[in-house]
């Protein structure tokens, strides 16, 4: 993988639940166009394998850690070098026009329509109802926690409410929909136009981005089905159905065609993430399903207005698996464009595959899909009183936009902005170290560097250390002040993040304070030299970096307290004056 | 058998796209505040079918779409069968279409749920839920057990 650029080795060194866009995908190295010419055309690996003319090595595909890794090696003959040499060409002329369909699972203790739990992970089918199982004769009624939650994101996105939306019966046959239709909302949504505003990140170029939103919608999840008889969906003799999912309420947030990269995308989808986990709404967990984007990407020549045919991306679960794929995707339909072979980009839906590292076409979409929408007969229209839209409004948190604004505007640099404000308990844990009058940028770096690196390690979160932010705050006073060392105070951090209390208590119970009487220095290093008198007399002849030696003896004797600035200077006069 | 089948025509009659004047619940008057203005607005969009006519003839093939949408197979003598019924069923809502709406307002919907709140987030197990699960046609362990899944229909 080669030597990544500091920034990105720390980002790396960053704790699971701290690096929800920071980490992963940001370390890969983008996908070459070459390789996604190959893989759309494996005829062409197969050429020569033995050819060194033209030799390319594709591996640079790392998946996040867990995750199978997939290596390609392809060896290509200098002709195919060529055609994808007009390839790099043809892709600056094409732009690719790109929209994002989310739904968001919202963390409401019961379902959207009927009093069942909705936890993640329970027995299946144990949190079942005739409500959710769709038997006749029962009637829906809308938690009112979803009205709630709807709203909350609806205001985060700065759209407007609808005071008075209602529901729809969105009908198709599946076997995890029991009812045929999904309650969903069709023609008035409870939310629409509002925008999102991003920043990318700083090591891909930076720069700020507002995406349109369309609109917010409330529905109903289906149930999970279980395919026996392998993984591919085509190859189940039959199928099994845990309805818990059933009827867990949903947001669909749909964005406008607005974005136009792969990265983009994936930070957009990121954002997303970021603003519901700040309103604690949902715990937007890709891999758990309970956030899923469907991305629309077509490309046009630059300069066209119309859309070319858009095609539906489905099935990745995590932001560096969406960039890939809208990549592979741009880069596939491009190249049809370059074999003049447009016609052959049809609507239809793909699936990433994350093993082959590519789209496969899942099924074709002939004309819309004819959902038959009609008004839910069983449920009255969700009327909204203004007052509580203002009360939902004053209870929002400073969303992560604003909080990004905020770090800026306090003189940290981007990159700390962007790790900081990325998750909400880290930037609450932060903003309480300031406002226990902590120094900024000592803060920001104790919490980059040696909490992120423990809670890595431990596989907690900044919630579950005994740390409080006062008690960081005092640490850091004491480094600045001198009472310890910058290395007792890493000492006293650990033992704060495992026992809590404060610093002082810690520092004075286990005698660490710093020792800066500069007559105490002066015994010690008299010792230290009496002690070692052979390398006194090297030193003396010449050998001036045994100064370290005497550094580190004298380190060693006094625990780490010694004062090193105070100790160095002594020594000096010391080795030198005698 | 055959009443089911003819059930399941009917709520796809009823849920034809463009014939959003079929929409009516079979069984009730014609609410207050009916209008047809909205409701072709929120389930516009499809021009494959009109039989929004109440002069519409009803041909075999339209039976056949029907049968699709609600995903059963009928025999051509079925669908012969099916036809007139049908037909007169569009008579019917082409009767609905002659009354007076002009001074009527708009509304989303058939105003008869009166006020409900809405419900408190609060978890309530289903208590006959293992009376309930027994009556599911098959099963596999804690699973519903389906055939082979419908590729057209995957959402």
């Amino acid at each position: 993988m080669g030597e990544l650029p500091l920034c990105q080795r720390m980002l790396l060194s960053l704790p699971s639940s701290f690096r929800v866009s920071h980490s992963y995908w940001r370390s890969q190295r983008p996908l070459p166009l070459l390789s996604l010419h190959l893989l759309r055309n494996p005829s062409l690996t197969s050429a020569s394998p033995f050819s060194l003319l033209g030799y390319c090595h594709l591996s640079s595909l790392n998946a996040a850690p867990g995750v199978r890794r997939s290596k390609f090696r392809a060896h290509v003959a200098t002709d195919e070098v060529r055609s994808t040499v007009s390839m790099d060409t043809l892709l600056p002329q094409f732009e690719a026009v790109i929209g994002i369909e989310t739904h968001v699972q919202l963390s409401t203790d019961t379902k959207a329509f009927c009093s069942c739990p909705s936890q993640y992970g329970a027995e299946p089918n144990s949190n079942i109802c005739p409500i959710c199982m769709g038997l006749p004769g029962c009637l829906p009624v809308l938690n009112a926690k979803v009205v709630e939650y709807a709203v909350k994101l609806g205001l985060a996105l700065g759209a407007k409410i609808n005071l008075d939306s209602k529901f729809d019966r969105k009908q198709y046959f599946y076997a995890d929909l029991p009812k045929g239709y999904q309650i969903s909302q069709f023609d008035i949504p409870i939310a629409s136009n509002g925008s999102i505003e991003l920043d990318l990140p700083v090591e891909l170029g930076g720069g700020h981005r507002r995406f349109g939103i369309t609109r917010i919608h409330m529905e109903e999840d289906a149930g999970k089905l279980v395919h026996a008889g392998g993984d591919r969906l085509s190859g189940s003799p039959y199928s099994q159905v845990d309805l818990n999912r059933a009827g867990v309420p949903l947001l669909e947030v749909v964005s406008e065609p607005d974005m136009r990269t792969g990265l983009e995308a994936a930070e957009y989808a990121a954002e997303l993430q970021r603003l519901v986990r700040y309103l604690g709404i949902s715990n937007g967990n890709m891999q758990e399903g309970s956030m899923r984007c469907d991305v629309n990407v077509s490309v046009r020549k630059k300069g066209d207005e119309k859309f070319g045919t858009k095609v539906e991306i489905k099935n990745m679960n995590s932001f560096s698996a969406m960039q890939r794929a809208i990549d592979f995707e741009i880069s596939r339909q491009v190249s049809l464009h370059g074999e003049g072979q447009a016609s052959k980009i049809v609507q239809e839906t793909r699936l990433w595959e994350e093993g082959s590292q590519r789209t496969i076409t899942m099924r074709l979409k002939e004309g819309l899909a004819d959902y038959r929408y009609f008004p839910e007969p069983d449920l009255p229209n969700v009327v909204i009183e203004k007052a509580f839209v203002d009360e939902m409004c004053s209870s929002l948190p400073e969303l992560p936009n604003e909080k990004r604004r905020r770090y800026e505007g306090m003189g940290l640099s981007m990159q700390d902005v962007l790790i900081l404000a990325n998750d909400y308990d880290i930037s609450r844990f932060f903003d309480e170290v300031l406002t226990a009058g902590a120094d900024l940028k000592l803060a920001a770096n104790w919490i980059m560097g040696d909490i992120a690196a423990y809670l890595k390690n431990e596989k907690m979160t900044v919630n579950d250390v005994n740390l409080t932010p006062e008690a960081l705050a005092e640490l850091i006073l004491m480094i600045q002040n001198g009472t310890i060392s910058g290395k007792i105070g890493k000492e006293v951090l650990v033992d704060l993040l495992r026992e809590g209390g404060s610093a002082k208590s810690i520092v004075e119970a286990k005698g660490l304070l710093q020792i800066s009487d500069p007559l105490t220095i002066a015994a010690m290093v008299d010792k230290v030299l009496a002690e070692n008198p052979k390398q006194v007399e090297e030193y003396k002849s010449g050998k001036k970096k045994l100064q370290g030696f005497f550094g580190g003896q004298l380190m060693k004797a006094s625990g780490g307290k010694i004062n090193p600035t105070l100790m160095n200077k002594i020594l000096l006069e010391k080795l030198n004056g005698n | 058998m055959h009443i089911l089948r003819e059930m399941m025509m009917l709520r796809e009659m009823m849920m034809l796209r463009g014939s959003s004047k079929l929409l009516l619940p079979i069984g009730t008057a014609p609410p207050r505040h009916w209008s047809t203005k909205r409701h072709m607005q929120c389930c516009s969009s499809s021009s494959s079918s009109s039989f929004s006519s109440p002069h519409y003839k009803f041909e075999p093939s339209d039976v056949l779409q029907l049968a699709e949408k609600a995903s059963i197979k009928l025999t051509p003598k079925e669908v012969e069968e099916f036809q007139p019924k049908l037909q007169q069923l569009i008579g019917w809502f082409g009767q609905l279409q002659e009354v007076d709406l002009d001074s009527v307002l708009p509304a989303l919907r058939a105003d008869n749920l009166g006020h409900r709140p809405l419900r408190e987030d609060v978890p309530i197990p289903f208590k006959d839920r293992d009376a309930m699960f027994a009556a599911v046609p098959e099963v596999e362990g804690p699973f519903v057990k389906v055939p082979k899944i419908l590729k057209e229909n995957l959402e």
